[in-house]
């Protein structure tokens, strides 16, 4: 997805340092207690007023699409701080939330490759909200959209260090080198960063500095160890549901059950009894019990005897809503891109080859339930909360509460995993609600019902493509009909551009068809949908990448070389602002297949699948084969899969491997496992047993290949997931001659 | 009703509920928030602690159950160092959301105290029902595959 344009500050202290004396309020300008840029911005780099020398660095972002839109947007603000501290601590501090893809880890080792830092010397801190920063995290474009400025960040406190010293020994600037942590002089002198960093601080920022060259890299492209990680195997990393703050009670709250219910009756005489319930509260965000303990909440909840008037969603069901897709693929829908006339093409050719898939909605499932710790008083608010987005949430705050800016302070305690989910700012006004009618903080924390019961689901939907091949067996015409829900729709009912998310890896098709059309027709549904890991470029490269497998088959080619030539005939063309380039993906697949051994011969009941996708908002190509076997009952078991990418420059390799590891299974738990169904409105898998998660047993072993590189890193978060469904639907017609057209992937 | 419960080598006294998870004890009411709330349904493992060095999910278990034994949760488990378990999750650098870690390096102490050197197939069985949704398994098997051999020395 696209990362909303945010605004934010860091707060004055690390997530860490949520414990029970940590409670004051602060003023929201209690920054790093220097936060004045007082000074002139300079190509997005500032100096910090103080002691000693800091900069502030404001990362490019680009505003577009809904998502960028709800999460408003402000002045914005730096991304990221470094000071040189006078010990000679080199201390970062990262205005991203940390899910899990080692953002402080990749960014910081940018800054620190061009300022010659010693890694062992860097201390990487986690901004909170604020408005005068920006934040955000998703689109796995943290690293790519940074690059430049991250370097020239590293790079002009190197030349202010390197200045400060030249001028203490009176010695021209460009005969002095830097290595970890020093600027050496040209007659073996040496002074520590730690040193020069006073004088180093109180002159002007340069001007033009010059970056290494990446031969030269020597801690970018190694693997550090990630930060966080001891605290984290030792039980002391503070997620959202581990905030405790002293007084703090906990809270359950009981929804209404469909999309706009309305409570009629509640008895909550029974709920009262329960031993450790403090209070129950009645609140337009639902019902609330209150407890001394989560599990009195979660028990008082279970007492509750409410009656809802449930209103019009009840409609909702996945039959019903299978039908109207099935109607809907009838319609030609909106046109989003079209060359040539694909429908003419298609109508006076009776050699047609036509097929329909379907996919299945999807819960993000995170590994902890949505949670946020929240205290309201007549001062203001204090709040952690695990998000995405902390200054949507924090500005919402603002709304809901009527407060001014400075009233409200916002936390970012670790995630446990967000996957999407926890862009939205929804838990963080409940918690809110809740702890405004009571004289003590509250932690409000979701049943792992509620979390699949109140989603904000990605989209299921059915796809129609048809092709007419040409006397060489490459297609003359392609269309592909998406018809489905919408997530834009789902936030502004309204937009003139239901279609904004869910053509993304359709629409940009980079294959060479004379006669192309791709279409949308938008099926409403009332429950709320958004971006989820890869978000519509999962679904539409499981149908497109798998569609023209069928007609590689069709034509009696073999499905890597057809993809080469189709590539090889096509032009480098921009979608939505973001370059396909042919030749990259064709490089790409061929690693892929290279590493795979592909047109290797299998055993009985085993193929080979590869599949490929450009993903363009963050500039990554990748390319995976799956080695599938499938037994005589059907159980499809994906052994093996390979994946090729091009990312640009690897900053940090193990951390892009850590990815495409958990990424594969990410994908390969809705290939095989997992779909979200509704009934009356509401979601019918409400736990593990019936949304079951790739378990280890079932994992395949992964392995990656980087294409050589020196671009601008791409992102990471999200390419290893959408080839990864046809790659495996691809490995299963291989071995078995049957093509699935439906997600997840069932034999049966 | 009062309690004395032992976690971590120490003496409890707790007053809960009747029937409350020990999870819920040793997290709303000790403090001990390393073991985590994943689905509190005994689904997930995000709950594991040893006890007397048993994995038990402890959401499920209800703490008059475990009166008298001996309970460990992943604060416990470094000594004056870290257990070379948790070192070989480092070294592997298998912490990704880091939120299912804890219960899976506890289920990987249990697995090594059985099976010294666990094949594959072992491994597979034993964190079989322990869910990491940054699907971090195969690092899982290498840590604890290295884990084994550090065992050796
Ligand atoms: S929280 Fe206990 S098994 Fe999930
Ligand atoms: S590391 Fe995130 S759930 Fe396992």
């Amino acid at each position: 997805m696209k990362p909303p344009r945010g605004s934010a500050s860091p707060g004055s202290s690390a997530p860490h340092a949520s414990a029970p004396k940590d409670t004051g309020h602060r003023p929201a300008s209690a920054g790093d207690g220097d936060g004045r840029l007082s000074r002139r911005r300079f190509l997005g780099l500032a100096l910090v007023g103080g002691a000693a020398l800091a900069l502030a660095v404001y990362l490019p972002h680009r505003s577009r699409g809904p998502a960028a839109s709800h999460a408003g947007a402000s002045e914005d603000g730096p991304d990221l701080f470094v000071h040189i501290e006078p010990d000679g601590a080199v201390r970062i501090k990262v205005v991203r939330s940390e899910m899990g893809q080692g953002v402080r880890t990749g960014l910081p080792m940018i800054v620190a490759e061009e300022l010659d830092a010693d890694w062992s010397s860097v201390v990487v801190e986690q901004g909170d909200a604020d408005p005068r920063y920006s934040m955000g995290t998703g689109g796995s474009q943290s690293v790519y959209r940074s690059w430049d400025l991250l370097r020239r960040a590293g790079a002009t406190l190197r030349a202010m260090l390197v200045s400060a010293a030249a001028a203490r020994w009176g010695v021209d600037p460009s005969l002095c080198r830097t290595h970890a942590g020093w600027v050496l002089g040209p007659g073996g002198q040496r002074l520590s960063y730690g040193e020069l960093s006073a004088e180093a601080a109180a002159l002007d920022l340069p001007r033009d500095v010059v970056l290494k060259d990446p031969a030269a890299f020597s801690l970018i492209g190694t693997t550090p160890p990630r930060y966080d990680g001891e605290d984290i195997v030792r039980g002391q990393a503070v997620y959202g549901e581990d905030i405790r703050v002293e007084g703090m009670r906990f809270a359950s709250l009981e929804r209404p059950p469909v999309p706009g219910a309305r409570l009629r009756r509640l008895d909550d005489a029974a709920a009262r009894e329960v031993e450790g319930v403090i209070e129950v509260l009645s609140l337009d965000v639902g019902v609330a019990v209150v407890a001394e303990t989560t599990w009195a909440a979660f028990r008082g909840r279970r007492k509750l005897k409410l009656e809802w008037d449930e209103g019009d969603a009840t409609w909702f069901s996945t039959a019903e809503y299978d039908r109207r897709l099935q109607d809907a693929l009838q319609k030609k829908g909106k046109t989003v891109r079209e060359e040539g006339d694909a429908e003419r093409v298609l109508s006076s050719s009776d050699l047609v080859i036509e097929a329909d898939y379907s996919v299945p909605f999807l819960a993000h499932a995170t590994m902890l339930p949505l949670n946020c710790t929240a205290r309201v008083d007549g001062d203001g608010a204090e709040i952690w909360a695990p998000t995405q987005f902390p200054n949507w949430a924090r500005r919402e705050v603002l709304k809901a509460l009527k407060l001014p800016e400075e009233a409200v302070v916002l936390h970012v305690p670790l995630l446990g995993s967000g996957l999407g989910r926890r862009i939205y700012p929804d838990i963080v006004l409940e918690a809110v609600a809740v702890a405004r009618g009571l004289p003590f903080p509250v932690q409000l924390v979701n049943t792992r019902a509620d979390d699949f019961r109140h989603g904000v689901y990605r989209p299921g939907n059915a796809h129609r493509l048809r092709a007419v091949l040409d006397e060489e067996g490459f297609p003359r015409a392609w269309s592909h009909r998406i018809a489905g829900p919408s997530i834009s729709a789902s936030w502004w009912r309204r937009t003139p551009h239901p279609e904004a998310y869910e053509i993304q890896g359709a629409a940009d098709l980079p294959y060479a068809v004379p006669h192309l059309r791709v279409g949308f027709e938008y099926v409403p549904v009332p429950v709320k949908l958004g971006a989820m890991r890869a978000v519509a470029r999962v679904n539409n490269a499981f149908v497109t990448e798998s569609f023209v497998d069928e007609l590689a088959h069709a034509a009696g080619r073999d499905p890597l070389q057809y993809r080469l030539d189709l590539l090889e005939r096509a032009r480098d063309f921009e979608f939505d602002g973001d370059p396909i380039q042919p030749e990259r993906i064709a490089a790409v697949l061929r690693l892929a297949a290279e590493k795979a051994g592909w047109g290797r011969a299998l055993p009985a009941g085993r193929g080979l699948g590869i599949a490929v996708n450009s993903y363009g908002s963050c500039r990554t190509i990748t390319a995976e084969v799956a080695e599938v076997e499938v037994d005589r009952e059907g159980r499809i078991r994906v052994h093996k899969v390979w994946c090729a990418v091009d990312c640009g420059v690897v900053v940090h390799p193990d951390l892009v491997r850590a990815q495409f590891e958990g990424g594969v299974v990410f994908a390969l738990t809705s290939v095989l496992e997992s779909a979200l169904s509704f009934e009356r409105g509401r979601a019918r898998e409400t736990d593990f047993r019936h949304y079951p998660l790739l378990t280890i047993d079932k994992t395949p072993e992964v392995e990656v290949a980087f294409v050589p590189s020196g671009r601008a890193p791409g992102g990471i978060g999200e390419p290893p997931v959408p080839p990864l469904a046809p790659a495996v639907a691809n490995a299963v017609f291989a071995a078995t001659g049957r093509r699935l057209r439906s997600l997840p992937l069932g034999m049966a | 009703m009062v309690l004395e419960i032992r976690v971590n080598g120490e003496t409890h006294t707790v007053e809960v509920s009747a029937g409350m998870p020990l999870l819920w004890v040793l997290r709303d009411v000790l403090g001990l928030t390393g073991t985590k709330f994943g689905c509190g349904q005994g689904d997930c493992g995000a709950c594991t602690v040893l006890v007397d060095g048993r994995p038990r999910r402890s959401c499920i278990t209800p703490v008059e159950s475990v009166v008298g034994r001996e309970i460990l949760t992943i604060e416990g488990l470094a000594g004056r160092e870290m257990h070379r378990v948790q070192k070989a999750w480092l070294d592997e650098q298998v912490v990704q959301c880091g939120a299912c870690q804890p219960g899976m390096i506890l289920g990987a102490v249990a697995l090594l105290q059985e099976h010294p050197h666990p094949t594959d197939e072992q491994i597979d069985r034993a964190l079989a029902h322990h869910l990491c949704r940054c699907g971090t398994y195969q690092r899982v098997r290498r840590a604890i595959h290295r884990a084994a051999d550090e065992g050796e020395r």
